[in-house]
């Protein structure tokens, strides 16, 4: 694969003449927002609290000057002036208010710091307001590049935090917004949507993609990710293998049935085509075959990737595909949240040849070991996971010797990468089995490690195992399960669409529409996302809500019924006459009308033949 | 600021209503449905302020499948009303009902114009006022014109009424539909197109009383 | 490619519709025939809704859209015209024609169990409740289409003259149904072909039907 030079699109950060945010200010009170606006305070158009009451509201203010940048904002608990955070990052307290005082407090105060090492300096922040209970749930990534403010402990700040159905969040706004690459990602399962992605925004994600990959009913997965600048922390492939070809990957390694513990083995990297993937999930992502994310950093895997999406699980392909993109945040004035371009024809033919990753050899590395087994256990840890090892072993082929069994896998090499040859890599400490073969002749994984001690001292021993087939399932049913050959094209594989920018990103800029055109200018005041360019508003909105509309309604009806009441007395007055006269020739007598009545009904008979 | 929709109403309404002790019957019958008009477009205002949150704000989907439901709806009631109680002669019912749809788009391009008086312009006022403020009016003097033939037997009036209002709702939906679209100067053409022939013909045969 | 079939729908109720008010709205007619000329241009607006907004947002919302008041506003007022005016001239109330009354009933049966297998087929959800709400307008209608192409004709050849409207107005009845059921554009489109035509012809047919009231 050809990997040409990426140019990075992002802005680059010179604090000299920029201006950012340096100050942040938070008050309360129905005068507050008239005499911050005095004192040069831009005021946030929202209040911080769900309230009507402006004498209760809490306000948040900001200015904007070429001072001291802010890096990060956090909503503590009131716990003095400044504090210092787990890193050492210190925060200074914006206001001793509670943010959430109009209701009844308890979500703590703004603290803010202008540590550099948090990222780069604030150039907005916003208040966004959700009502868990309607249809229009705010969510705790928004998928804009924006950050939602957290906690010390990293969990989202819901400065409503007094309300059961109301929730509020703070989102702030970094310099070079433009981050065209993705530099982590992660899998978060969890009840459902909202949880999901309140937990992988608890986990640092910024970023998430629609749609539950899982297909359990009784769960929500997604994926959580972040964007870089720079192309060098860019994850440039992803890859899924089947939870039984990891399976077999695992079990390749227990030669020694004696050793037990080795049973824990966890299969925390790969390799594929002599790449190193990490994994990124704990578990496995339930799907009609359950299967286990890996990515990797390595540049010999692809260009970076720009972009993933999910498809509707109920495919028998998978899922995973990324492409460049040319803007990636809400444009507003647009119905979708992303502009990208893409190559048809590279499109068209990575999309019929679905099936190519699923057919890649899947081996193990010789570093395995030592990663399996600190990463023993289902308490896999992400971090783990998502820091590939760096040492990317020669190609060497420690299971050369294995006699047993040959895998075919290896014989059917991906179209994509005809170097199926890869052989596993070679463990540096012990492991040495190795000989250089071309990846066809490979031995299954399980001879190898049969051969090996390492099951039992995995640290040191597993070197060879290294080579494991990608016998997806298949494997697991052979006695020599890493030995088994990949079946192309059964659909008990998962098939996985993978799209990476041959040409990589567009030398261009990309053209976002809703930015501030003067770079110098700090993009803060979004537009709501609902809010459409409409030259010629259709319809008329008010702001007062239900409660000015029952006295309205019920004065209209008083009226109307009024009106029917009066017209109906008329009209009953205008029979009463005609009634007299019937009653006089039968002789029954009728209580006369008085003058003025019967004049009015002969008004209104004349009028009735007049018409 | 007070809200500026309220502020917008009292100018114009009340203007209207000190009026009408000079007037004479005919004149004071319209400007009183002006005036109800006016009170429709408030009300309605609200109404689709809630919807428009019920539907997650979805601008698009709420101007072309709900408004068009809730402002029809509320301009008919008048007219309805005034048909069953006061007089259906077609003669007072077709002004009057023109009256209450003419007021209703007033105060709507009032409160759009504050809305956004940065970006407004003279052509801006045109096509509200040929745009807009002739929907309004047509979809009204719609339903009173059916009305007028249909109130008298009972058997039509529940479902041709109906059907008059699902007939002006369509009329309104398809001109907020095209309006917000890249279309939106044949929208803006589509009431003008629809108002001079009924103008023309009305001015050739006159309104027929019942 | 459905915009298409929705727009030929549309052409061919304005042509019904614009037939329709050449002929009947010149002079003094009917209120019975101008009602039914109104349903005509009723479903006119509501397909042209629904290809304005297949032109404008690719593809109709899921659920209701405003479209769907024209096909229930021109049952409306076929209903209208059959209950309101011509219904107490051909049906006296006499038990004499209680027998059609109820063979009548056979109509909206159908369409409540053709409206059945949409909910069983599809569900009971967003998309699904707005058909049934459109089949209940047509239900009604249909019930006196199919009792005024059975009753026995008492009154001078007037209904006599216009079974075939009636005839034609429950085949409409059913296409609309019909639309909800078929999957595919080849089905969709011969639904569509079958409506355009009864669409054309309804207006010209009541003529020639009426033409034999003062003959």
């Amino acid at each position: 694969m050809v990997i040409t030079p990426i140019v990075s699109t992002a802005p680059t950060v010179s604090a000299a003449n920029r201006r950012f945010i340096s100050e942040l200010r938070v008050e309360t009170g129905e005068e507050a927002v008239a005499k911050l606006e005095a004192d040069g305070w831009s005021v946030t158009m929202v209040g911080l609290n769900v309230t009507a009451d402006p004498a209760s509201q809490v306000y948040l203010a900001y200015k904007v000057n070429t001072g001291a940048a802010l890096t990060n904002v956090i909503v503590s608990p009131d716990v003095g002036d400044s504090f210092k955070d787990k890193n050492g990052i210190v925060y200074n307290c914006v206001s001793h208010v509670d943010v959430d005082e109009g209701i009844g407090g308890g979500a703590g105060c703004l603290y803010a710091t202008t540590d550099e090492r948090i990222g780069s300096p604030l150039v907005g922040i916003d208040v966004l307001r959700g009502n868990s209970e309607s249809d229009d749930v705010l969510y705790p990534i928004t998928n804009d590049g924006a950050e939602i403010v957290r906690t010390p402990s990293g969990t989202p700040a819901d400065i409503e935090k007094g309300s059961e159905t109301d929730v509020v969040y703070l989102a702030q706004i970094r310099d070079g917004i433009i981050r065209p690459y993705i530099s982590e990602i992660g899998i978060v399962t969890d009840t459902d949507k909202w949880n999901a992605v309140y937990t992988a925004c608890e986990r640092g994600f910024n970023y998430y993609i629609e749609g539950d990959i899982d297909s359990s009913s009784g769960t929500y997965t997604i994926i959580g990710y972040d964007r870089t600048a720079n192309a060098s922390e860019a994850i440039t492939n992803i890859t899924a293998v089947s939870a039984n070809a990891v399976k077999a990957l695992e079990d390749a390694q227990i030669v020694d049935g004696s050793a037990e513990k080795t049973k824990n083995v966890t299969a925390a990297a790969i390799s594929i085509s002599g790449i190193e993937y990490a994994r990124v999930s704990s578990k496995p992502v339930e799907a009609k075959e359950p299967y286990y994310i890996y990515m990797t950093k390595d540049k010999k895997a692809g260009n970076p990737i720009s972009m993933l999406y999910a498809e509707t699980p109920n495919q028998a392909q998978n899922f995973l595909f990324g492409t460049w993109a040319n803007a990636y945040f809400f444009s507003p004035g647009k119905t979708t949240a992303y502009t990208y371009s893409m190559n048809e024809d590279l499109y068209e033919t990575l999309w019929e040849d679905q099936t190519v990753c699923s057919q890649l050899p899947v081996r193990l590395i010789d570093s395995f070991t030592a990663t399996a087994t600190t990463a023993t256990g289902p308490n896999y840890s992400e971090e783990s996971a998502e820091e590939p090892t760096t040492e990317e072993p020669s190609v060497e082929e420690p299971s050369v010797e294995e006699p047993s069994v040959e895998e075919p896998s290896t014989a059917e090499p991906s179209a994509e990468e005809p170097s199926a040859e890869e052989p596993s890599t070679e463990e540096p400490s012990k492991e040495e089995p190795s000989k250089e073969e071309p990846s066809k002749e490979e031995p299954s994984a399980a001879e190898s490690s049969a051969a090996e001690p390492s099951a039992a001292e995995p640290s040191a021993a597993e070197s060879s195992a290294a080579e494991s087939s990608a016998a997806e399932s298949s494997a697991k049913e052979s006695s020599k399960p890493a030995a088994a050959a990949e079946t192309a094209g059964s659909d008990k594989y998962i098939d996985l669409t993978m799209l990476t920018p041959r040409d990589g990103l567009p030398d261009t800029a990309p053209s976002i529409t809703g930015m501030r055109s003067d770079p110098s200018l700090p993009f803060v005041e979004r537009t709501q996302r609902s809010e459409r360019t409409n030259k010629f508003q259709a319809s008329v909105f008010g702001n007062s809500g239900l409660w000015v509309l029952i006295p309205v309604g019920v004065l209209v009806i008083a009226g109307m019924a009024y009106i029917f009441y009066k017209k109906r007395s008329e009209s009953k007055a205008a029979e009463t006459p005609n009634k007299t006269v019937k009653s006089a020739k039968t002789g029954k007598s009728d209580k006369p009308n008085s003058t003025n009545k019967s004049k009015k009904t002969n008004k209104s008979n004349r009028s009735k033949k007049k018409r | 600021m007070d809200n500026l929709t309220y502020i917008d109403f009292i100018c114009v309404a009340v203007s209207l209503a000190l009026m009408l002790p000079l007037m004479e019957k005919k004149l004071r019958h319209l400007v009183v449905f002006m005036i109800v008009g006016i009170s429709s477009c408030l009300f309605v205002s609200e109404l689709n302020n809630i919807f428009l949150e019920m539907f997650h704000n979805e601008m698009f989907y709420v101007t072309t499948t709900i408004t068009p439901v809730t402002e029809e709806i509320i301009k008919m009631i008048p007219i309805l009303y005034y048909a069953i109680v006061i007089s259906d002669d077609r003669r007072a019912l077709i002004p009057n009902a023109f009256a209450v749809g003419v007021g209703f788009a007033l105060l709507e391009n009032v409160v759009i114009l504050t809305q956004n008086v940065e970006n407004v312009t003279i052509f801006w006022a045109l096509v509200r006022v040929f745009g807009s403020g002739l929907v309004h009016g047509i979809c009204t003097v719609m339903v009173g014109w059916g009305i007028s033939y249909i109130k008298k037997r009972r058997k039509f009036f529940y479902c041709g009424t109906f059907a008059l209002l699902s007939a002006a709702i369509i009329y309104h939906a398809t001109y907020n539909l095209l309006v917000q679209s890249d279309y939106q100067y044949i929208g803006v053409l589509l009431p003008i197109v629809t108002y001079i022939p009924i103008i023309l013909l009305l001015r050739k045969k006159g309104i027929k009383a019942n | 490619m459905y915009m298409y079939l929705s727009l030929a729908l549309t052409l061919a109720a304005g042509i019904g519709f614009v037939y329709g008010l050449v002929r009947f709205f010149r002079d003094e007619s009917a209120l019975y025939v101008r009602m039914i000329v109104f349903g005509v241009g009723c479903a006119m607006f509501g397909r042209l809704f629904a290809t304005l907004l297949y032109l404008v947002n690719g593809d109709l919302f899921p659920g209701f859209n405003v479209g769907m008041l024209g096909i229930i506003g021109s049952f409306l007022f076929f209903f209208s015209a059959n209950y309101g005016q011509m219904d107490s001239i051909v049906d006296d109330g006499s038990p004499r024609f209680r027998k059609t009354r109820l063979i009548a009933l056979i109509a909206p049966l159908i369409v409540a169990a053709l409206c059945a297998v949409i909910f069983v087929l599809y569900g009971f959800n967003e998309a699904t409740i707005p058909f049934g709400i459109e089949a209940l307008f047509l239900a009604l209608a249909s019930y006196f289409h199919l009792k005024h192409l059975i009753i026995e004709d008492v009154s001078f050849g007037l209904i006599k003259s216009i079974r075939s409207y009636n005839l034609l107005a429950l085949v409409y009845a059913a296409l609309c149904l019909s639309e909800v059921l078929v999957n595919g554009f080849v089905p969709a489109l011969i639904v569509t072909v079958l409506e355009c035509a009864v669409l054309i012809a309804f207006i010209p047919v009541l003529e020639r039907g009426m033409k034999k009231w003062t003959t």
